[in-house]
């Protein structure tokens, strides 16, 4: 689908280690599913460095308890400022979008 | 009294006060306030007690508008009217419905809620709603505890039943069968409005039955309480080569045509097998057997602040949950490059629960041998939203005539961008809202998933049909004045829902019924004035 730059999954394994990824989501061929259709739609998003930036800041979470708790806190503060949008007709949070984005891009390279 | 034109045939015209033409929620609720008030009205009604599809198939017309529509649908022509399927959900309007709305073109009554309150609680009894509650009262009977929904954006709602089945037809049939100064009239069909010379008032008109009887009815006061579509028929069909139609003289008459658009918006998904939401949002009856409904609105704020129309949803627990993942599916298809499994769709819904469990905090491994797939429960989530005011959106008078050779109508009913721009920020609102509060994730239909102007209007018809004769205090934007009478016309007024200038999002029975309430208040002081002028 011609959507990841060179050299993404090397930025993108260096801070989400996909032990975590799997001890929360197991499989995570939904997550590239869902990213890829977030993608055709949000193409500035297409990058995994401005992803990892609006998702973590400058604090990469390093356990799947971490992550967890990143993306919980994403998530509230994208459904106080009604930050959502739809993604293969379900309603995700940006972050949430942003992550299945991110994994995307990964898997992609 | 009541009687049955076939059978009373012709002769000498039927004289009275006051001529109601049509007995539906309006024109009995109009003639129930004239009983033992010394002044008579005479009731006429187009069918018998009875639903018959001769009586019936003179609604029937053409529909060149939006597919959804079926002009002889919804409305009933027999005594009771619509009210003979009607559903009995209650509620007034809100303050901001009748108010100038610069976002919405053509928006704004010359009447306010207030004006109108009074009569809202008269229309209680009229309904069988019985002694007013505050919804706080209600709710803390019914024990119910409704989560915390973003202010200023979504409020509950919470609708009142009336006792069901209540037909005004079968309801009031004995009380005006026994009321000596009312004369109602059955199988007898509006077939002529005569005027005098000037056009200024109405003489006479001329009722006939389907068998050839036929009547001539003359009164101080005359009504149409026909329905927004026959309403505009009616008065439609008084122009002549010399004259436009009564209270036409600005093109407005059938213009403006309104409904509310219904249908599901979403489908929440959850993984709970007693979904809590089940609990909040539903039908609830109390100790008394009083019916409520509650459901979600658009706060007044977010109408404001995102220039959107009114709009309110209900949840309907019999959605198929498999319907989302059948979606996903679908989309896996299109997806030339993926190299997808092929229970991706199931995979998706995991991924998603999954990301709800994140936001409780609940890690847990997962894989299908562990975590075998849940049983989904879904709710539809069903809308109902005003529509704009639009005067291309209309009911004219086709070429075909019925079985009294008169024109049958044409209806052209038409949406605008500010539905479908007000349905998927309801949607969406709705969804965060119940995502917030962990009932659930949404899947939103298709139609609203685009971007806005992508995809049609995927909402159909409620059956309430209104603003044909538009209420405006100025004659160039609208039919009648705020008093209901036809502008330019001295004793010619129109009651029901065709005087709507906006719907809102509420039910218009509840409101026809005030404001006919309203009307029979103004027309006892009119004809009171005439009784005193006349000789």
């Amino acid at each position: 689908m011609g959507l990841a730059p060179a050299g993404a999954a090397h930025t993108y394994q260096a801070v989400i280690p996909p032990a975590a990824l799997a001890e929360i989501f197991g499989d995570t061929t939904a997550l590239r599913f869902l990213g890829l259709l977030y993608l055709q739609d949000q193409a500035k998003d297409a990058d995994p460095q401005r992803l990892h930036g609006a998702l973590f800041g400058g604090s990469a979470p390093q356990t799947a308890a971490q992550l967890a708790q990143s993306l919980a806190a994403r998530r509230a503060q994208d459904l106080a400022a009604e930050d959502v949008t739809i993604v293969g007709g379900w309603l995700l949070t940006r972050g949430e979008a942003q992550l299945c984005a991110l994994v995307a891009l990964a898997a992609a390279t | 009294m009541i009687e049955d034109l076939r059978r009373l045939g012709g002769g000498a015209p039927i004289a009275c006060d006051l001529c109601l033409i049509g007995a539906g929620a309006a024109g009995i609720t109009v003639a129930r306030e004239f009983i033992g008030s010394g002044l008579t009205v005479c009731l006429v009604e187009s069918g018998g007690f009875d639903f018959d599809n001769q009586t019936q198939a003179l609604y029937a017309g053409k529909n060149v508008g939006l597919p959804e529509h079926g002009v002889d649908i919804g409305r009933l022509r027999f005594f009771g009217g619509t009210t003979n399927h009607w559903g009995g959900r209650c509620t007034p309007l809100a303050p901001l419905d009748f108010a100038v709305r610069p976002w919405i073109p053509y928006s704004g009554w010359p009447i306010t809620r207030n004006d109108l309150d009074p009569y809202y609680r008269r229309a209680r009894d009229v309904c069988g709603l019985g002694v007013p509650r505050t919804p706080a009262e209600i709710l803390s009977e019914l024990a119910l505890r409704p989560p915390t929904l973003p202010p200023n954006l979504l409020e509950l709602k919470l609708w009142e039943h009336a006792p069901y089945p209540w037909s005004f037809g079968a309801v009031y049939r004995e009380e005006l069968r026994k009321a000596a100064d009312i004369h109602v009239l059955l199988h007898a069909n509006l077939t002529q409005i005569a005027t005098t010379t000037a056009r200024s008032a109405v003489s006479a008109i001329t009722v006939t039955s389907l068998e050839g009887a036929s009547r001539v009815i003359t009164a101080r006061c005359y009504v149409l309480c026909c329905g927004a579509i026959e309403n505009a028929r009616q008065l439609l069909s008084t122009a002549d080569e010399t004259a436009p139609a009564l209270g036409n003289g600005h093109d407005l008459v059938g213009r403006f045509y309104m409904d509310h658009f219904r249908g599901q918006v979403a489908t929440l998904v959850t993984a709970d097998p007693q979904p809590e939401i089940e609990t909040v949002f539903n039908y609830f009856g109390d100790p008394t057997q009083r019916l409520y409904q509650t459901g979600i609105e658009l706060s007044p704020e977010a109408q404001r602040d995102q220039n959107l129309l009114n709009a309110c949803a209900v949840f309907d627990y019999e959605g198929d949950p498999q319907s989302g993942i059948a979606e996903a599916q679908a989309i896996w298809r299109q997806l030339q490059q993926g190299k997808w499994a092929p229970d991706i769709g199931e995979k998706v819904w995991r991924v998603l629960r999954d990301l709800d469990g994140v936001a409780a905090m609940v890690r847990r491994r997962l894989s299908t041998d562990r975590h075998p797939l849940m049983p989904l429960k879904a709710a539809l989530i069903v809308s109902d939203i005003e529509q704009a005011p639009n005067p291309e959106s209309r009911v004219t008078l086709s070429n075909i005539h019925d079985a009294l050779g008169q024109r049958r109508v044409c209806v052209d009913w038409r949406a605008t961008a500010l539905e479908r721009r007000t349905a998927r920020h309801f949607a969406l609102s709705i969804g965060s809202a119940l995502l917030r509060v962990g009932f659930g994730r949404c899947r939103v239909e298709p139609w609203l998933a685009g971007p806005p102007g992508e995809a049609p209007l995927g909402l159909g018809e409620t059956y309430h049909q209104s603003g044909t004769t538009r209420m405006a205090a100025d004659p160039r934007f609208g039919v009648v004045d705020a008093d209901c009478r036809v502008h330019g016309v001295e004793n010619l007024y129109v009651a029901g829902s065709s005087v709507f200038p906006t719907g809102g999002h509420a039910n218009p029975t509840f409101t026809i019924v005030a404001l006919a309430l309203r009307l029979a208040d103004h027309l006892k002081v009119v004809l009171r004035q005439f009784a005193r002028a006349a000789p």
